[in-house]
């Protein structure tokens, strides 16, 4: 790094007007009568110190920071040249105490910080049975469409519960993920299938002829992203359903015990008589979407009043049921969100280590540097200037 | 006591710029031509320090009060000659009255009897 050029062609002329000056009093002198290295001589003793005179004439341009600035960051390149293993220590200890910060808060941002990618993700609740011993337990279907039916705080309602079914007659037999839902699970978070369309209320019951819909990922896999897979059928477990619709690939929620899956089959035509008791439950959980400018608590009241009545209504399964509403966001920071605060809280203190360390390194060494400091100060530097 | 050094040192500063001001009046000139017309000019009781005359004519340079070129001198030699710009000549004669003002108030003052002497 060296002085701008303008800058270098002052201290030239500088230079030059200094030594113009003392030519032209030596040249007087000799007109008087005096040997050329005598009036040298007096000159010099009559002029004083050059460089000082240089110095402060140049002192008087400004940008002096500037080029004192540049004179240490010198200095310092090249006692990072001369002493690599000391550079090489500190910068690695900081670049490790740093980049281990820098990726988990990356993952902090992705899970805490961001926001879910739905139209008002604010509003969307999960809702789950309250019961001895069981905060958050699943939810007997009966008891699930009489709390869509009675409440009056959730625009829409929608169950889900997850499975899995062997896929025939597409290369070979394979084992998918499927989850069972209500006609309105895709309609409550705001997700559209790109192709197709989505389950109706004619969908989500018995007797009628089966439906899936199924993932973007799995339409690439299993069938090569084939347009024409809309109306045609798979079979699961023996069972051909009709292709209504493709879920597209960002829809990728992940909570509590769902998560996206291949296939998707409308709940209501789960023919299995257990499923439709109302003291059993399948692992089966609800999401629902607020109405606008409904509160939590207005909601989770008014599920209060709707369970109390079904506990009335049938007090041998009911008893003691509450419904437990937990926002969508907080059910997915829930499980992660201490872990990860004390993760970035770890690192946080591993960084500090780091920085102790180095300045640990640089105490050692600036007692080693003691006459260098000396011998700065003794000419003149500034205790900023040792500092920096 | 800091403060009245500084005092000092301004006044001083003060006074060269008003010189060297003065002598750039009568034509342009390079350093070494200004502090020997200052010495000629006082009967040589002023010598301009090189190391506070350079300094100065610099300073007054990035005040714009004064201009710098180079030239050629009659026995082939590149100097840098100052001159006063618009605003120097402009500043000096309110400078200069000043200054005035203030010596002659100074001589105004009536020496004390026996001191005289003893300066």
């Amino acid at each position: 790094m060296r002085l701008p050029l303008w800058r270098r062609r002052q201290q030239d002329e500088l230079h030059a007007e200094l030594q113009s000056h003392l030519q032209m009093a030596a040249e007087e002198r000799i007109d008087r009568g005096e040997s050329p290295t005598e009036a040298a001589q007096a000159t010099r003793r009559e002029f004083g110190n050059v460089e000082l005179v240089h110095r402060t004439t140049h002192d008087q341009w400004g940008w002096l920071w500037l080029e004192e600035l540049l004179q240490d960051l010198r200095y310092g390149a090249r006692m990072l040249r001369k002493n690599p293993g000391f550079a090489a220590i500190a910068v690695l200890t900081l670049a490790l105490g740093i980049g281990a910060n820098t990726s988990l808060f990356f993952v902090v941002n992705g899970v805490i910080l961001n926001p879910l990618p739905f139209p008002n993700p604010e509003q969307l609740i999960t809702l789950y049975e309250s019961k001895l011993h069981f905060e958050d337990g699943a939810i007997s279907y009966p008891n699930f469409l009489d709390w869509q039916r009675d409440n009056r705080t959730f625009a829409s309602m929608a169950a889900f519960a997850p499975t899995s079914f062997s896929l025939t007659g597409v290369e070979e037999a394979d084992q998918v993920s499927a989850e069972r839902i209500s006609a309105e699970f895709f309609s409550t978070l705001g997700v559209k299938p790109m192709a197709g369309r989505d389950f109706t209320a004619e969908d989500d019951r018995l007797g009628v002829s089966p439906v899936a819909l199924i993932s973007e990922p799995f339409w690439r896999e299993k069938f090569g992203s084939a347009p024409e897979i809309v109306g045609r059928t798979i079979s699961l477990d023996g069972t051909s359903y009709l292709v209504v619709g493709i879920i597209p690939s960002n829809f990728n929620l992940r909570f509590w015990n769902f998560r996206a899956s291949e296939v998707y089959l409308p709940i209501g035509q789960w023919n299995f008589d257990l499923f439709r008791t109302r003291n059993t439950v399948f692992g089966m959980n609800a999401i629902g979407r607020l109405k606008p400018g409904v509160t939590l608590a207005q909601a989770r009241a008014d599920m209060a009043g709707v369970t109390s009545r079904l506990a009335a209504e049938y007090p041998e399964a009911d008893k003691g049921i509450g419904a437990s509403l937990i926002p969508l966001r907080a059910r997915i920071v829930k499980d992660v969100a201490s872990l990860l605060f004390l993760l970035l809280g770890a690192v946080g203190f591993v960084l500090l280590i780091a920085c102790v360390n180095v300045a640990n390194l640089f105490l050692a060494r600036s007692t080693g540097r003691s006459r260098e400091f000396a011998i700065k100060s003794a000419l003149g530097a500034g205790r900023t200037r040792i500092v920096r | 006591m800091a403060n009245r050094y500084q005092n000092r040192i301004e006044l001083l500063q003060g006074t060269l710029d008003l010189l060297i001001l003065q002598t750039l009046q009568w034509g342009p000139q390079h350093g070494y031509g200004a502090s020997q017309a200052i010495r000629a000019n006082s009967g040589d009781i002023l010598q301009v320090d090189t190391g506070s005359l350079y300094p100065a004519l610099h300073r007054l340079e990035r005040q714009k009060r004064i201009a710098a070129d180079w030239k050629t001198s009659e026995n082939e030699q590149r100097v840098r000659v100052y001159r006063l710009t618009k605003r120097g000549k402009r500043q000096f004669l309110s400078e200069r009255s000043r200054w005035e003002q203030i010596s002659d108030a100074v001589a105004g003052v009536p020496n004390p009897a026996g001191r005289e002497s003893g300066s």
